[in-house]
């Protein structure tokens, strides 16, 4: 026996969705979010579209905001995420679907921080990132020997590792207003190799061009956060609506199982479940 | 002439043997003593799920599964079906902040408050605006609302345990019984549906016992394990009574004039001027745990594609604080006792001069402790497809307190479990009586793992034993029951030295082999009754073959 009740049973009232779409007897399931899992869907996708041919999966990015405003819309069936629903989707979820959503954990991941190679800074605390990213600290001579204007740079307010790194290392503070905007995590890294003086953000899996540096002495490595002592490590979601309909959720089974979970760690990121 | 009176009279016995061979001794106290020392003993340590004691307890299961041949129904042709689990504990640097105008108090994990499903997900860097809000309940059928017009998106919400409560008007909610609306559970899945980012349960008018903070701070001190879908981000706090007043300190009510209030039916809602912070430190893990499934396939042409479902689950609380030096939760009758009784009906059941006309499926849970985590997993992921599987028994706790004379069916209302039942208790003078009202509470139908089969669909019933005694009077068998729930329950004491009847564990587990191998034979599929809310899945299930 149990003390207390039952997280999930509560309310569980609402009716399995039907969110499928079935077009020439093949079922297409929609994954729809963070640009950060943008690789790891594609490669799990393959993957399964190459052992079930009956299943279309339709990758899209957009960042995790975008993922759950699509959510709401029954614009996708998953929403992929590198954040929690925020209180206010929460909301406007319970409003529509009177539920207040499930989320898988399909991944870990080490937000990284890059560098340009050539920069000459080798390592940063969480204090540092602060500053620079909120603009308290403008110049590398600061840390360096060679004097250079940073560049910052962020994603969209629609990504769930914009807002999870203002939250976490900027505390809620603004970005410096003079950041630098790029839309994906592949822009971000591009512009990081072209210019010495840029610093930006983003998953593990996206920083080999870049210099990963360690944060407060650590690097961000799988082992690193296992073990707890990588500040930024933080989990990958899927979101859906409800309990999924049975294809939707053979595929998450799929994911979070031995094969998906192979994958994962071929990308960059980090098995949850060996 | 000969032959027709020979046939009638093997007819006659025949008859005479299936009512009474129901309910004959089969069951074998000596084994069951020896599976419930094992399981219950020091060494699986208290077989907390995602410790390396339930590992032990699972290879205990499977090796006699294995040794009595029975088919293995897990993942890969073994016994164990693998479940990905998400485990979570506060350390004790945890810290709530509250922040006054010119000041910051800071409470303390454990002695000032308790975390409620709240992990490293949990994250509030600003100080946020505190807001009462009743109950924090929301009922449409009850013409309920504590949130009407009330804003508390990016707020916390403070919120009264329980539920309202009129002494006067029992129809109001259900009176002396709770409903699912007082659990801290439900409040919390309110407070997210309406923006909020944090909930603060406090003691209300009416809790004595309830609210005993020594208990609390022991049951919230286990590691929160849930399925890799189940994580939230919301900060749900059970909080200290004694720091009600300083709650309340900025509020136009003080803690006392809000009880009084209560007390007179009249909450309203308002700010209580007061921010709160949240620095959460957490261990937390990812793990695998297991259910162990075995099988054994029905011999009838027409029926072996139809299963039945005998559950128990095998975990417990594990290691934990302390209670006069013990810190094994060994959960002998919670249910180390449980899983004996299936071991022991799997054993019946795989001999191989029995041959019954269903299919057969022993599933041990996992997880149970932790929100049925286990069954709830198994009827997501079943070995035989839920329309096929017509009923689901389950096995938790028993009292083996002597001879009983009456059962009580949890569930057995809801469905033709209920009456197969009755029938088989009828034909041996054993009287079914129904749960008494003070105790719906404490054994609820909602308690345990046949509960996630009926919201699969699938009926699902849970015998216990009755308070009709042949050598206790039903005042001291409902006494005795009401001690153990007050002084063992989830305790460290509750372990193989407390006082246990194997007689009557064993007369329990015949009752159940007579009942499970009714319901193997028989040819009517058991159905829900038209009341029972858990019905339309079943057809739901029917209709996609689920
Ligand atoms: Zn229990």
């Amino acid at each position: 026996m149990i003390r207390i009740v039952l997280f999930w049973m509560l309310f569980s009232l609402t009716v399995v969705s039907c969110t499928q779409h079935i077009a020439s007897n093949k079922t297409i399931i929609r994954l729809k979010g963070s640009d950060t899992m943008l690789i790891l869907a594609q490669q799990l996708a393959d993957a399964y579209m190459t052992i079930n041919p009956e299943v279309s999966l339709q990758i899209e990015d957009g960042g995790t905001a975008t993922g759950f405003t699509a959510l709401i819309q029954g614009e996708t069936d998953i929403a992929m995420a590198s954040r929690l629903i925020n209180p206010q989707e929460a909301q406007q979820m319970a409003k529509k679907y009177k539920s207040i959503g499930l989320s898988y954990l399909v991944a870990g991941d080490a937000l990284s921080i890059y560098l340009n190679p050539a920069n000459q800074i080798k390592t940063l605390t969480m204090g540092d990132l602060d500053l620079i990213f909120s603009g308290q600290i403008d110049d590398w001579l600061v840390f360096t020997d060679f004097p250079g204007k940073i560049v910052p740079v962020i994603r969209p307010v629609t990504s769930g590792t914009f807002l999870y790194f203002k939250q976490h290392v900027l505390k809620g503070k603004d970005y410096a207003s003079y950041s630098r905007e790029m839309p994906t995590t592949r822009a971000v890294t591009q512009l990081i190799t072209r210019d010495k003086n840029a610093i930006g953000y983003g998953g593990f899996a996206y920083g080999d061009s870049v210099f990963r540096a360690p944060v407060n002495g650590v690097f961000p490595t799988p082992q690193n956060v296992r073990n707890d002592t990588y500040p930024l490590a933080r989990y990958l979601y899927f979101y859906t609506i409800d309990v999924p309909d049975q294809q939707v959720r053979r595929f998450i089974d799929w994911v979070i199982g031995p094969a998906g979970q192979r994958i994962v760690k071929q990308v960059g990121y980090i098995p949850l479940w060996d | 002439m000969l032959k027709i009176s020979l046939f009638s009279f093997i007819l006659i016995l025949l008859l005479h043997t299936t009512l009474w061979a129901q309910f004959q001794p089969q069951a074998n106290s000596d084994s069951l003593k020896k599976y419930l020392n094992f399981l219950g003993s020091d060494k699986l340590q208290g077989r907390g799920t995602g410790s390396p004691g339930l590992q032990k307890a699972a290879a205990f299961i499977s090796d006699h599964l294995h040794r009595w041949q029975l088919k293995p129904a897990g993942d890969n042709n073994t016994y164990f079906q693998h479940i990905p689990m998400h485990g979570s504990l506060p350390l004790p640097q945890s810290t709530l902040e509250l922040h006054f105008e010119k000041e910051r108090i800071y409470l303390n994990l454990s002695d000032d408050f308790l975390l409620i499903k709240t992990g490293v997900q949990t994250f509030i860097p600003k100080p946020v605006s505190l807001v009462f809000a009743g109950y924090g309940i929301v009922a449409p059928e009850y013409d309920y609302n504590d949130y009407l017009d009330l804003d508390v998106s990016n707020k916390i919400v403070v919120v009264l345990d329980g539920e309202p409560w009129y002494e006067d008007n029992k129809g109001f909610f259900k009176g002396n019984d709770q409903t699912l609306y007082a659990l801290a559970e439900s409040k919390i899945r309110t407070a997210i549906s309406r923006g909020a980012i944090g909930t603060v349960i406090i003691k209300n008018a009416t809790e004595q016992t309830a609210f005993n903070w020594q208990k609390k701070k022991i049951e919230y001190s286990f590691e929160d394990v849930s399925l890799p879908a189940q994580v939230t981000s919301h900060l749900g706090v059970l909080l200290n009574p004694d720091k009600n007043e300083l709650l309340f300190k900025n509020a136009p009510f003080s803690y006392q004039q809000l009880i009084q209030k209560e007390k007179e039916h009249k909450l309203v809602n308002f700010d209580l001027n007061l921010k709160m912070g949240f620095n959460g430190v957490f261990t937390h893990r990812q793990f695998k745990s297991q259910n162990v499934v075995a099988v054994k396939m029905g011999m009838d042409d027409s029926l072996h594609d139809s299963y039945v479902v005998i559950g128990a689950h095998y975990d417990h609380l594990g290691i934990g604080i302390p209670v006069n030096g013990d810190s094994i939760y060994n959960g002998v009758m919670d249910n180390a006792v449980g899983t004996a009784v299936l071991l022991e009906l799997a054993r019946l059941f795989s001999r191989n001069n029995y041959a019954a006309r269903r299919s057969v499926v022993f599933v041990f849970f996992c997880g149970e402790e932790k929100g049925l985590l286990g069954s709830s997993y198994y009827t997501d992921h079943p070995y035989a497809p839920l329309y096929k599987t017509i009923g689901m028994v389950n096995v938790d706790g028993l009292s083996a307190m002597g001879k009983f004379l009456s059962i009580i069916p949890l569930g057995g209302n809801y469905s033709g479990l209920g009456r197969i039942l009755e029938e088989l208790a009828a034909e041996n003078g054993l009287k079914v009586e129904q749960i008494p009202s003070n105790m719906v509470a404490d054994e609820s139908f909602n308690r345990s793992d046949q509960v996630s089969f009926a919201q699969s669909g699938i009926p699902s019933i849970l015998l216990l034993e009755g308070f009709l005694y042949e050598t206790l009077s039903r005042s001291q068998a409902l006494e005795k029951n009401r001690k153990w729930f007050e002084n063992i329950y989830h305790t460290p004491f509750d372990d193989l030295k407390q006082p246990l009847d194997y007689n009557a564990i064993r007369r329990y587990t015949d009752l159940l082999y007579a009942y499970c191998n009714r319901l193997l034979n028989i040819s009517e599929t058991p159905q829900w009754n038209e009341n029972a809310p858990f019905r339309y899945k079943f057809f739901q299930n029917k209709a996609e073959k689920r």
